[in-house]
């Protein structure tokens, strides 16, 4: 987006806030105020039908969201078109300037907006009440200018905030009985699928536009900060696609295993699905994780410093199983994995990984693997890069050499200050990153106790130990572990803190149980430099202030 | 299923030739039958990559100067006339010993390691809009004209699977092992630095973007549209977000679909109000004041329709 459009974007929208915050405080006239709670009684009142009607409704709505998501994905299409022409060639840093710069005018716009209404739907109301209550309201009528205020409000609220129930705020308050409590709410299957509230609107997965030059071969990032236990809900893992999402029907998507193997085989996904089942839950990383910060903090906020991650639940076949199917030679030592997306991804896996716990996936979290995650069929390599994982798994040949393709040496290779480059750099180490607090979820509840979480995960085992730092890495303390500890999975931490008002740089750290400790920034570059893109793991800082504010910041 | 043949060919197997898995007895080979078999055809439909040792390579050949054509036509518009990269779209040439630079240049020439790798790639998966489309002996010849570009051939050069191994990138011999682990932290947990030493050495003031910022094109709608006022003061409620399952703005596929039954009809529901399959739209979304044609601008706004 260029920045003339973002710079009319920021009017728009302050503009648009303004105007609510002029609505909610009673600026609007009265006129005005009637009419909007004319509307939303008429909207009201249609809801009262015959309970089999609303279903028939909600059902289509459901459909309705669904095909929507697809026309995102046409309408970048033209965006990106329109896009070639404009983006100028920005070299990394130029590019992440100039990313804040216009980060900074749309999340300053945006965020004004959400905390106008949130406050507003707290504070305001309740002034405005007062206010119309002093004065009497002979003209509007107390419950239409209620009415009239929560209406515009709710437009302004983040996410699609339903119109019904549209009582009034502070009425859903103790000592009084809220609106729900006293409406029948909808009934099964309003939403065939479930889907999270609709005040859940925010949290979702969001890209940083500079990164790539199109939304196609691009990523999106898991929104950490919002999410609890280990489980990454698959809505909401991490994206990276290289030539976009594939649709396939898995009734014709096949899996061949051919090379240097005694029996070469097609499986269909019902063939697959016949073999002895297992799962377990891993992790999930993009080995670029945290790439834009090797030379400096740059990212604001978890999301973006760490949400190429993500942990699920996978359900599949282990490939040791169908290698034995077909019989690998003992000649062969590596096997190629192919993706039937328009990239056709590919890696080179090593023999041993193959043995070990690598496993072809079609099902997460319970349910088929998502088109986002390989639908209908993707490998997965505990512990490993996420790039080696292929989605959309159409064929693995077994062979006795690495192929060397583009995503093991022009990318996925790690550039050391010398000029050598390592390759299959394949484990993904312990790391680990405080969630909350973060620049997403500041401490704003003024001095006293906060309950800092986060998460930690080792490629290469069981996560032993997490200590968390508030003075920037003088003093440790150790947290606990909050969830379940598994190898090669998100693992929770959770420490009490009372903050006593004063400015503080927090860090976690994780030790995993090959004793491995998570490095400082310092020790990664005085071995790795800046130019490696690939594995940051690096201690992480947030800096607090004394308002509360959470930020990103490196220590020196 | 298991016969005496098959058990001892398993047996066989399991000693011989065959990998096992981590310490478990595999079944032999073939013990579920499960899927089929794959004919040489199937098998050769799909496995179209290559190695650095030429394995893969398709019959074919091609020419720098057969590749200049084709690269114009197929590649230029993101790569650039001379590989150089438009906008943000990868880089093919240059960059000749930048990797020790601070702001080192990746490319085929600079940086990659084998030949076949650029072959492999350009098969499956460029034209980036049109992947797989291309002929091998289109693939050879524009293997052969990014060399070129690169300076690694010569301009009368014909690449075949005969003398692909030849042809060598610099960089092949300055990939290594991974050594990792490489640092070695210390699990400190008192004085682990002295606090007088914490310098803030970067840091990003942009406040975190916590809010919606939901995919919608309403930024790149034209703002002064004669129906953005009218939106935005007496639509915007509902449509800004799909409060009551209002069509939010933006939502190209959701009006598109609307339209189909002619901006008139849609005008109408919108100036006469409608009971539709996700909710009310309420007439003139309750401001009956409001003149029709400005709810018609509104409309086409809303819509994304030309104006
Ligand atoms: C519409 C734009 C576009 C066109 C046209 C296009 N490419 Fe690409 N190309 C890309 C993108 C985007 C990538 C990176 C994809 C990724 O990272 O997954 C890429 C990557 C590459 C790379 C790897 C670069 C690297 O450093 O890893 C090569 C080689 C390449 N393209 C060659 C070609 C050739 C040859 C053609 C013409 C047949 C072509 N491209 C046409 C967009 C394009
Ligand atoms: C109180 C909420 C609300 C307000 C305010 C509102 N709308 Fe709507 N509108 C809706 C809902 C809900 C629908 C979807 C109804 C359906 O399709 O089931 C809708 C649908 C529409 C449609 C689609 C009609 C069709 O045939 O598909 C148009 C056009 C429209 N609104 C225009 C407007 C305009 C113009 C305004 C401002 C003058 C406005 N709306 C204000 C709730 C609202």
């Amino acid at each position: 987006m260029s920045r003339k459009q973002n710079d009319k974007s920021k009017t728009l929208a302050t503009e648009s806030v303004l105007r609510y915050t002029a609505a909610a405080t009673d600026a609007v006239p009265r006129s005005v105020r009637t009419r909007y709670s004319a509307a939303i009684e008429q909207v009201n009142n249609a809801n009262l039908e015959s309970p089999q009607t609303k279903t028939v409704r909600s059902g289509t709505n459901n459909n309705a969201g669904e095909t929507a998501g697809c026309t995102d994905k046409t309408a970048d299409h033209s965006a990106i078109t329109a896009q070639y022409s404009t983006t100028e060639r920005a070299d990394y840093v130029n590019a992440g300037q100039n990313f804040l710069a216009q980060n900074a005018i749309k999340v300053d716009t945006i965020t004004v907006d959400t905390i106008t209404a949130a406050t507003v739907t707290a504070a305001t109301v309740t002034a405005a009440t007062a206010r119309a209550a002093k004065a009497g309201v002979s003209a509007v009528g107390r419950r239409n200018f209620l009415l009239a205020g929560l209406g515009l409000m709710g437009g302004a609220a983040a996410g699609a905030i339903s119109v019904i129930p549209k009582a009034k705020a502070a009425s859903n308050l103790p000592p009084n009985i809220p609106s729900w409590s006293r409406t029948l709410g909808s009934g099964v299957l309003t939403n065939p699928y479930g889907k999270p509230s609709a005040f859940e609107a925010n949290v979702q997965r969001r890209t940083v536009d500079w990164l790539t030059p199109d939304r196609i071969a691009s990523i999106s990032f898991t929104p950490l900060a919002d999410l609890k236990g280990i489980i990454t809900p698959s809505g909401l893992v991490f994206e990276r696609y290289h030539a976009g999402l594939p649709e396939i029907d898995p009734h014709q998507h096949r899996l061949m295993i051919h090379g240097m193997v005694e029996r070469p085989i097609i499986l269909s996904m019902e063939d697959l699905m016949r073999f002895p089942a297992t799962s377990r839950i891993a992790f999930l990383e993009c080995p670029a994780n945290g790439g834009m910060e090797w030379r400096g903090a740059q990212m604001n906020g978890v999301q973006f410093t760490h949400g190429m991650l993500a942990c699920c639940e996978w359900t599949g076949v282990l490939l040791s199983t169908l290698l034995a199917e077909v019989g690998v030679s003992k000649q062969a030592s590596w096997i190629l994995a192919e993706g039937a997306d328009g990239a056709h991804m590919s890696r080179s896996i090593p023999m041993e990984k193959a043995m070990d716990d690598a496993l072809i996936v079609y099902a997460q979290n319970g349910e088929a693997l998502r088109p986002e995650q390989g639908y209908p069929v993707r490998l997965l390599n505990p512990g490993w890069e996420g790039n080696t994982c292929i989605k959309w798994l159409r064929r693995l040949e077994i062979g006795d050499k690495p192929w060397y393709h583009r995503e093991e040496t022009s990318k996925y290779t790690d550039l050391m200050p010398d000029g050598t480059s390592r390759e299959f750099t394949f484990v993904q180490e312990c790391n680990s990153v405080i969630t909350s607090p973060s620049p997403e979820k500041p401490m704003n509840h003024g001095k006293g106790k906060y309950w800092i979480e986060g998460l930690a995960w080792s490629g290469r085992g069981t996560i032993k130990h997490v200590d968390v730092s508030l003075d920037g890495g003088v003093t440790f303390r150790e947290a606990r572990f909050t969830s379940i500890v598994l190898p090669r999975a998100l693992t929770r931490f959770g420490l009490e803190f009372d903050w006593d008002g004063s400015p503080a740089l927090l860090q976690s750290r994780a030790t995993d149980d090959t004793g491995y400790v998570q490095p400082t920034y310092e020790q990664l570059r005085a071995v790795r430099g800046t130019n490696s893109i690939y594995h940051k793991n690096a201690i992480h800082t947030w800096k607090v202030s004394a308002t509360g504010a959470v930020q990103n910041v490196q220590l020196s | 299923m298991c016969n005496s043949v098959k058990l001892f060919r398993t047996l066989l197997l399991l000693i011989s030739c065959s990998w096992s898995a981590g310490g478990f007895a595999a079944n032999a080979p073939g013990y579920y039958t499960y899927g089929k078999a794959a004919s040489a055809a199937e098998i050769a439909g799909w496995d179209i990559d290559i190695r650095p040792d030429g394995q893969g390579l398709p019959e074919g050949s091609g020419s720098v100067e057969d590749g200049e054509g084709i690269y114009e036509r197929k590649c230029a518009e993101c790569h650039g006339s001379f590989g150089e990269g438009v906008g943000q779209f990868p880089i093919l040439a240059g960059g000749n010993d930048t990797l020790t630079h601070q702001r080192p240049v990746k490319t085929v020439g600079s940086y990659w390691g084998h030949t076949s790798t650029l072959f492999d790639y350009i098969r499956r998966t460029m034209p980036f809009s049109q992947p797989a489309s291309l002929e091998d002996n289109e693939v050879y010849a524009l293997t052969a004209y990014v060399l070129y570009l690169n300076d690694i051939v010569a301009d009368d050069f014909v690449l075949d699977r005969e003398n692909f191994a030849t042809v060598q990138l610099p960089n092949r011999n300055n990939f290594v092992p991974d050594p990792r682990p490489d640092v070695d932290n210390k699990r400190c947990m008192k004085n682990c630095r002295n606090p007088a030493e914490i310098t803030i050495s970067s840091s990003v003031s942009a406040p975190p973007p916590a809010a919606l910022s939901l995919p919608t094109a309403e930024a790149a709608l034209p703002a002064d549209h004669p129906g953005a006022q009218i939106y935005e003061q007496y639509c915007m409620l509902c449509h800004k977000t799909g409060v009551a399952g209002a069509p939010m703005l933006g939502d190209k596929k959701q009006w598109d679909e609307r339209l189909a039954q002619g901006l008139a009809v849609v005008q109408k529901h919108a100036i006469e109000g409608y009971t539709g399959k996700r909710g009310v739209m309420p007439a003139k979304g309750g401001f009956a004041d409001l003149a029709d044609d400005a709810v018609r601008q509104a409309v086409k706004y809303m819509s994304g329709t030309e104006q």
